[in-house]
């Protein structure tokens, strides 16, 4: 490993030793242990290679399987079509996020051929999210390196970056967090490879700016910035640098709030700037967003998440972050990473709403403390004592150092990584929603309007879609969100009414937010519906409603025909009424309320997705909760219930008439 | 007419980009020395000091300076460096009896002894004129200017003694500072000109190898000097001259602006003052840059900023206009939101310069220990564009009269107002 390097000389080689004297601290340590830049160079890269392609194939594998579809994927997936097709959002815009992050998911589409081009809209995107860990993953690395120039440190920070099973995870997802945090990185690089250079701290706060502007959140650890900038160049500079540096990324952040002021959607409608005229107001908009409560998730209840994902990183993590704001007490580009997780915890415990996938930005963070109180905290001191027992050692102590962390970092890899990753790399949570693209693409008019999540629109919308193989797109496919808190698509496109829908597509989250958000009009739509189509397994369901209009039975008979049972090709479990009890109950169906209904007789009774003790339960009904029969299997009966619809065991039922 | 608006749409466009591109570059050449850490030992003075080598010939032009002229005599006979190394020639036109009478008057008393008095008769009065007079008199290594109201610091000559022996330089350009913050409503903004040009600037300028001189604390060898032909008698901005063609000339300049050694001057007294003074410099710039020597320097972004130095007066003249103009239209002209949000950009860069312009007033203050001034702060603040516009009326004042080839020299008045806090104390 160690080659002493031949002699060279000339302009270009004394370029390239700067070159590498500026850009791999790691080497130019190497090049004191007498190994030459090229080989050290070359170690170096080789290093970051091999980490960060086990990593990228650690969030490849079961890519396009797990995790499920999530609605936010399916909100910026859509919005960086419309983007490209002249506006900002699918519906209109009103300032929930800055748009740089899904510009650049639609210039990644643009480039890679389309948005379809692995799959569905979503598959593109998490390709995207893959790269963008790829990115992330060499910042960390050069981070790391550059703040300890030890590549052993760099390998751990890398390590748990890319192989904790919440970075698995929540880094495949489609999401504005992933893309901004990759932003965060690069200008933390930039900090820190700045020595107090002015120009790299400009590109560091711009950068930042840019990250902002991707996810607004991250705009609460700009003070952090502030602080390591402040603490971190001379004192000579030390004013004017931090004075440029918070005015650069505000005033690049600030042009969110211009262009809303130019086309005068700031201020509220009805205020003194606002004025009269109706319009979407970003004060509003961020009222409500900061007013959000922990009811759609608190930092209590994400901890038990994300401790449960991965104790090691999250506790471990924690842990370090606090310690190391006093080990580097007086490294304030290390502090800065320190502060820069303290800070964004503190946003994320200051009581309103905290996602799951909030942990994105902290992940990274987190992975760069462990490496470093690891680096000053345990591998400094050890390397200490074995200068100590071994005088004479003829071998670096960092060099024992470095196998030691290295063999600590497979032992994780090896034991800790690979069995919490498995759902990861195994689950199928994605299946049943291609499965209801395909059937609406071979069995729905292309005119029919449909209601359903938000990660089905592009796919049926844009042709090219999954839901538009077979023939065009389904121009008249809405979010169910929406339809429902949008007035202008509630009241104007559907005038309020259920009866002028023709499909819904319901999946737990719409269920949940059906029953908890009071959307009324979709469970009257689904009552006076039909069952065309379920697909489900042991992760996932989604169901195809057909509404049954009032006052037209036989319309679409064709389509009723072709009504069959669907067995999700996972195979995992099986559903949906039969063509036959379809018939029969075609008389039952909800034409003016005639169906029998029924009260619950056992202390709690589940509901099934299916007629059978096997199949999974969707919910569990009350004693003297009350159903709506709808169809009859041998001793099962398919009941409409105010939290959904499915099978009960027909004998803890007591008719009411 | 639809082409007609869009033209026009572009035009002003292409105004604020352009306003935009030199208020940034502005912001670049003002924060230069703040740049790198490296860069903190451009203007820090030697601390021990070489013993001495070179010797030095001080020029002191004087025209109706009798109020201040004896002072600075006596500041400069004080200077910590052997006597026999220095030769000082006070330079007047015979007209100016006033001066001459207490150049005389103060050359009778003891310690006075190197200086001499020249007085010349001949064409042109004005200060190149003065300065070539004080040339061909001279002896000794090293040519330096003072002003008849300059405050040279004590060890000035063997800080440029000890940095012309360490250094393979020829020329170094001194600090000047102008110290009187808080007398006009002007003076800070005129107190931060000085302190960003001299402290970071000229650093910028001398790292792209051309420099536009100040007007006195600059130290030349007398045979470079010499071998130029000494300064052009019919340019009304003579130090900026010769500059350019020093760097023509390949001249290693090197620039010293340490807070302590600066030479302490004072602002004019009076708007119409500053007027006359900004319109000379005005002029000055523009009769440089139609001499066309900058064409001969040797890259082209040499001669591109050359180009932009000297031209920089007008444009930023412009710019000042424009400033408000550009403000109404950004808030009632219906533009793209896109566009209309990039005609943002001048004004948020007019935004940071306005910031360092108040940190720099603190550290001003802070670095001579002078009392915080809010007065100065708030005029700092509220005079900032009506300063842009004096500036801006000195520009157009600068090309009628080149125009009308009026390129006589309109002084200013000098009371020493910056002396008048120690003379109190």
């Amino acid at each position: 490993m160690s080659t002493v390097g031949r002699v060279i000389s000339g302009a270009p080689v004394a370029r390239a030793r700067e070159w590498v004297a500026e850009w791999a601290p790691s080497a130019r340590l190497q090049v004191r242990e007498r190994m030459s830049i090229p080989t050290a160079l070359a170690w170096e890269l080789a290093r970051i290679f091999t980490l960060v392609t086990i990593g990228v194939v650690a969030h490849s594998w079961n890519l396009f399987l797990y995790p499920r579809y999530q609605a936010d994927e399916g909100v910026y997936m859509s919005s960086a079509w419309t983007l490209v097709h002249g506006s900002v959002t699918p519906y209109t815009y009103t300032y929930g996020h800055p748009p740089l992050g899904w510009a650049l998911i639609a210039a990644w589409c643009e480039l890679t051929g389309g948005f379809f081009t692995f799959g569905t809209a979503i598959n593109t995107g998490r390709v995207l999210m893959v790269v963008v860990y790829a990115v992330s993953a060499v910042f960390v690395y050069l981070i790391a390196l550059r703040l300890t120039r030890r590549w052993q440190t760099a390998a751990i920070a890398t390590a748990f970056f890319s192989f904790s099973p919440l970075s698995v995870t929540f880094q495949r997802e489609v999401l504005l967090d992933n893309i901004a945090t990759m932003w965060l990185l690069v200008a933390v690089y930039l900090m820190v490879v700045s020595e107090s250079r002015l120009r790299y701290l400009v590109a560091s706060a711009a950068v930042f700016g840019i990250a902002v502007l991707t996810k607004e959140t991250l705009v609460v650890v700009l003070p952090a910035f502030a602080i390591a900038v402040w603490r971190g160049v001379t004192p000579f500079q030390r004013r004017y640098v931090t004075l440029v540096f918070l005015y650069v990324s505000v005033g690049i952040i600030s042009s969110f709030v211009l262009v809303a002021l130019l086309k005068n959607e700031f201020f509220p409608t009805g205020t003194l700037l606002g004025g009269s005229a109706p319009h979407v107001s970003m004060l509003q908009t961020f009222g409500s967003q900061a007013s959000r409560g922990g009811q759609q998730g608190s930092l209590a209840e994400q901890w038990g998440t994300w401790i449960g994902g991965d104790f090691v990183v999250m506790l471990g993590g924690l842990g370090s972050m606090l310690v190391n704001l006093y080990l580097y007490r007086k490294k304030p580009w290390a502090q800065g990473v320190a502060l820069l997780s303290l800070f964004y915890f503190l946003f994320l415990a200051r009581g309103g709403v905290t996602f799951a996938y909030y942990i994105i930005v902290v992940l990274p963070l987190f992975a760069l403390n462990i490496a470093l109180f690891f680096d000053f905290g345990i591998a400094g001191p050890m390397s200490d004592l074995i200068r100590e027992a071994l005088p004479n050692a003829r071998k670096s102590p960092y060099l024992r150092m470095g196998t030691l962390a290295t063999l600590v970092a497979l032992v994780m890899l090896g034991v800790y990584v690979t069995p919490v990753n498995h759902a990861n790399f195994t689950t199928d949570a994605v299946t049943p929603e291609t499965e209801a693209l395909q059937w609406m693409a071979n069995n729905a008019p292309r005119s029919a309007k449909i209601v359903g999540p938000h990660y089905l629109w592009l796919d049926m919308r844009a042709s090219g879609g999954m839901g538009a193989t077979v023939g065009a797109p389904f121009a008249n496919y809405e979010m169910y969100w929406n339809v429902a808190t949008d007035k202008s698509l509630l009241d104007g496109v559907f005038h309020n009414d259920w009866n002028i829908m023709d499909y819904v597509i319901e999946d737990p989250d719409m269920k949940a937010d059906i029953s908890s958000s009071n959307m009324r009009i979709f469970a009257i739509a689904i009552a006076h519906s039909k069952l065309v189509a379920h697909y489900q397994n042991t992760q996932f369901w989604i169901t195809i409603y057909q509404i049954q209009h009032i006052g037209v039975v036989a319309q679409d008979n064709a389509a009723r025909a072709n009504v069959i049972t669907q067995v999700s090709s996972s195979g995992i479990a099986l559903v949906a009424p039969g063509a036959t009890a379809l018939t029969q109950t075609t008389p039952r169906q909800p034409a003016g309320g005639v169906q029998e209904r029924a009260r619950v007789t056992a202390s709690a009774l589940n509901v099934r997705s299916g007629p059978s003790l096997s199949a999974s339960i969707l919910t569990r009904l009350a004693f003297g909760s009350v159903v709506t029969e709808i169809d009859k299997r041998g001793a099962w009966e398919y009941v409409s219930t105010p939290r959904g619809k499915g099978w009960v065991a027909s004998a803890w039922l007591a008719a009411l008439d | 007419m639809a082409v007609l608006a869009s033209l026009a749409i572009a035009l002003y466009v292409l105004i604020i980009l352009i306003m935009a591109a030199q208020s940034l570059f502005n912001i670049h050449m003002r924060l230069f020395i703040w740049n790198d850490p490296a860069r903190a030992e451009l203007n820090r003075a030697p601390t021990r000091f070489a013993p001495p080598r070179y010797s030095f010939t001080v020029l002191l032009p004087a025209r109706h300076e009798e109020a201040v002229i004896a002072g600075t005599i006596e500041q400069i006979c004080r200077a910590n460096y052997p006597p026999e190394l220095l030769e000082v020639f006070v330079i007047c036109d015979i007209s100016d009896n006033g001066t001459i009478e207490k150049v005389r008057e103060k050359l009778r008393e003891p310690g006075t002894e190197r200086v001499q008095l020249i007085v010349f008769a001949d064409e042109p009065v004005n200060k190149p004129h003065g300065l070539n007079k004080g040339l061909q008199a001279a002896h000794n290594d090293v040519v330096t200017i003072f002003d008849a109201e300059d405050e040279p610091h004590a060890d000035i000559f063997n800080i440029i003694n000890t940095t012309m022996s360490h250094e393979e330089v020829e020329v170094v350009q001194g600090g000047v500072r102008l110290m009187n913050y808080d007398t006009y409503w002007f003076s800070p903004l005129n107190v931060l000109e000085y302190f960003f040009w001299f402290k970071s600037a000229l650093h910028y300028f001398g790292w792209s190898g051309i420099v536009p001189l100040g007007g006195n604390t600059v130290f030349v060898k007398r045979a470079l000097l010499t071998r130029l032909n000494g300064w052009d008698e019919d340019c009304l901005t003579e130090d900026a001259d010769l500059g350019i063609r020093l760097s023509v000339d390949g001249a290693r300049i090197r620039m010293l602006c340490d807070d302590e050694h600066v030479t302490r001057e004072e602002t004019p007294d009076s708007v119409r003052a500053l007027v006359k003074q900004r319109t000379r410099w005005h002029q000055g710039f523009l009769q440089v840059f139609m001499k066309g020597e900058w064409r001969t320097l040797p890259t082209f972004s040499q001669r591109a900023l050359a180009a932009y130095v000297l031209t920089t007066p007008f444009v930023q003249g412009l710019f000042a206009v424009m400033m408000p103009i550009s403000i109404v239209m950004m808030f009632t002209m219906k533009l793209p939101v896109l566009l209309a949000a990039l005609t943002f950009v001048p004004l948020y860069s007019f935004g940071l310069q306005f910031l360092m312009d108040i940190m720099g007033l603190f550290e001003f203050m802070k670095s001579h220990d002078l009392p915080v001034s809010m007065k100065a702060t708030l005029w700092a603040i509220v005079g900032y564009f009506p300063y842009q516009w004096l500036l801006a009326y000195s520009a157009v004042r600068a090309i009628v009269r080149q125009v009308r080839n009026q390129t006589n020299w309109e002084k200013t008045a000098h009371v020493g107002a910056h002396k008048r806090a120690e003379e109190v104390a």
